[in-house]
């Protein structure tokens, strides 16, 4: 009878008219997101602070003090450590010096040398919700100030999801909790304190410590080597995509290294790809398989007679399946 | 004490790389609510670098008296599994100690799956002149290791910074995985 099929239409079209709504809500609580997550990219870049925050992975937790500054158009940072063995980083523009005490058995080759820091972030928001949702959470307090809480959750389980804490006034980055696939916290960064500064005095960018200085420059998005044509990558997650690729000398008397980066957005994952030192029966490389640190995972195979090392701030078994699916050339 | 035999022994064998890689998630769910677990896991590992001669004096002068204060509290409870292990390793013994160095130097808080790092070696072990050559290697090795897998992270943390997350969490890891 027509009354049905008319109540059937119109609850249709309630339906319909209700999930626009829906659709258009969800929009806005996106966009709403997005323009915090913007507010975040700029204030990371823009301003000049002096803080004090924790850095918590399972139980262990570091107190570290972050200096940031912003002059003439030059950023420059300063990251110290205050518990455990002091360490630093600074970086004057695109130049990073990390500080390590002396007797650490690290040796890092020369950088090769980029120019331009590629301040990308904000076009990149296409890209991110591809593989993230992200909405606004509620309001909390973080070192005493009134922030605004972001979150955002991966669409599959091959990366992290983020819980984000930007302050209201300024949009900086105030508390930050990595999530794993099963809702638990892998990592945590909670400022304490924090000064904005009109301008940050020399005294406290320059590094305090003597030690070991390892200088390098920023590399730069997007730079090219030629494609190696021994391997291939088969598999990568969903949203990632290669954002450089390059040779380098990672030990200085080794072979050369070729470096390869993948990104969504916001997780990375690099992929180291060298000949193994030793002949291909040597079993005298570092060991292979998982090794997890706090949301950081590497994962090394051998491929005939190259060795395959991937490292990225993403779950365990997403560095596995993407070291696995390296072929060598030739093979499917 | 609030734990079981078993979770002690489980501990035991997550350092040593033993533990049957069903039992570890539990076990790492279990250590971050029971504080106890967790700093015993702490002292094996001391222990279990300081047998392997992997302490870095250096880095931390009050390392040596916590590893005795250790070494004494767990004494008891541990050294007769240790002594076994460490007959059975004695042939990949270098090998596993590479591969705990590196750890120790990333200052890795978490093992998650460790079965291949483990296994290989094992395997190595069924054949004694494979092993005599896993060890003696391993000796020249161990630094280039050390160096190897750090430089990777620093590397990998310049470009995150650039290509991921805006602003310091890449180097925030960089400082953090090394200070320990």
């Amino acid at each position: 009878m027509s009354p049905s099929r008319g109540s059937g239409r119109v609850s249709v079209f309630l339906v319909g008219a209700l999930l626009q709504v829906a659709a258009v809500r969800a929009g806005h609580a996106q966009d709403d997101a997005k323009s915090w997550l913007e507010r975040m990219a700029h204030a990371a870049q823009t301003l000049s602070y002096d803080g004090i925050f924790v850095y918590v992975q399972g139980a262990r937790v570091d107190v570290m003090r972050v200096v940031h500054s912003v002059d003439k158009g030059v950023e420059r940072e300063r990251l110290v450590t205050l518990t455990g063995p002091v360490r630093e980083v600074v970086r004057r523009g695109d130049t990073v010096t990390c500080i390590l005490p002396n007797e650490e058995a690290v040796a890092v080759g020369t950088k090769p040398a980029r120019s331009r820091f590629p301040k990308v972030f904000t076009a990149r928001f296409s890209l991110i919700a591809q593989s993230y949702e992200f909405r606004l959470g509620g309001k909390d307090r973080v070192a005493g100030r009134e922030t605004q809480h972001i979150v955002l959750r991966p669409k599959d389980s091959f990366r992290y999801g983020y819980d984000l804490w930007l302050d209201d006034a300024s949009g900086l980055l105030l508390r930050s909790q990595t999530i794993d696939p099963e809702g638990q916290q892998v990592e945590q960064i909670l400022f304490t304190t924090i000064q904005f500064l009109p301008s940050v005095p020399e005294a406290l960018l320059e590094p305090q410590t003597q030690g070991r200085h390892l200088t390098w420059q920023m590399p730069d998005a997007g730079t090219t080597a030629p494609q190696d044509a021994r391997w291939r990558v088969t598999w990568l997650p969903s949203g990632f995509f290669q954002t450089a690729h390059e040779l380098r000398q990672v030990v200085p008397e080794g072979p050369p290294t070729d470096h390869s980066v993948f990104s969504d957005g916001l997780a990375s994952v690099s992929l180291f790809v060298e000949r193994a030192q030793g002949g291909s029966s040597s079993s005298a490389e570092p060991p292979h398989g998982v090794q997890a640190m706090g949301a950081m995972h590497a994962y090394r195979r051998r491929l005939g007679d190259l060795l395959v090392t991937v490292v990225g701030e993403v779950p365990a078994v997403t560095v596995r399946r993407i070291g696995d699916s390296i072929h060598a050339a030739g093979q499917p | 004490m609030n734990m079981s035999d078993d979770s002690t022994e489980h501990v035991s064998r997550l350092v040593d790389g033993e533990l049957e890689e069903p039992l570890i998630v539990p076990l790492l769910k279990r250590m971050e609510k029971e504080p106890d677990l967790e700093r015993r896991w702490e002292r094996y590992h001391l222990i279990s670098d300081a047998l392997r001669n992997h302490l870095a004096e250096s880095v931390d002068p009050g390392l040596s008296a916590r590893v005795r204060e250790a070494l004494a509290e767990e004494a008891t409870i541990i050294a007769p599994s240790f002594s076994w292990r460490l007959r059975a390793k004695e042939l990949v013994g270098l090998a596993m100690a590479a591969s705990i160095a590196t750890i120790a130097v990333l200052g890795v808080y978490r093992l998650t799956e460790q079965s291949d790092a483990v296994s290989e070696p094992a395997r190595y072990a069924q054949s004694a002149a494979v092993v005599s050559a896993v060890s003696s290697q391993s000796v020249g090795e161990t630094p280039v290791t050390f160096a190897r897998l750090y430089n990777y992270l620093i590397d990998h943390s310049a470009h995150a910074s650039v290509s991921g997350m805006p602003g310091l969490i890449p180097y925030v890891r960089v400082v953090g995985h090394s200070a320990r």
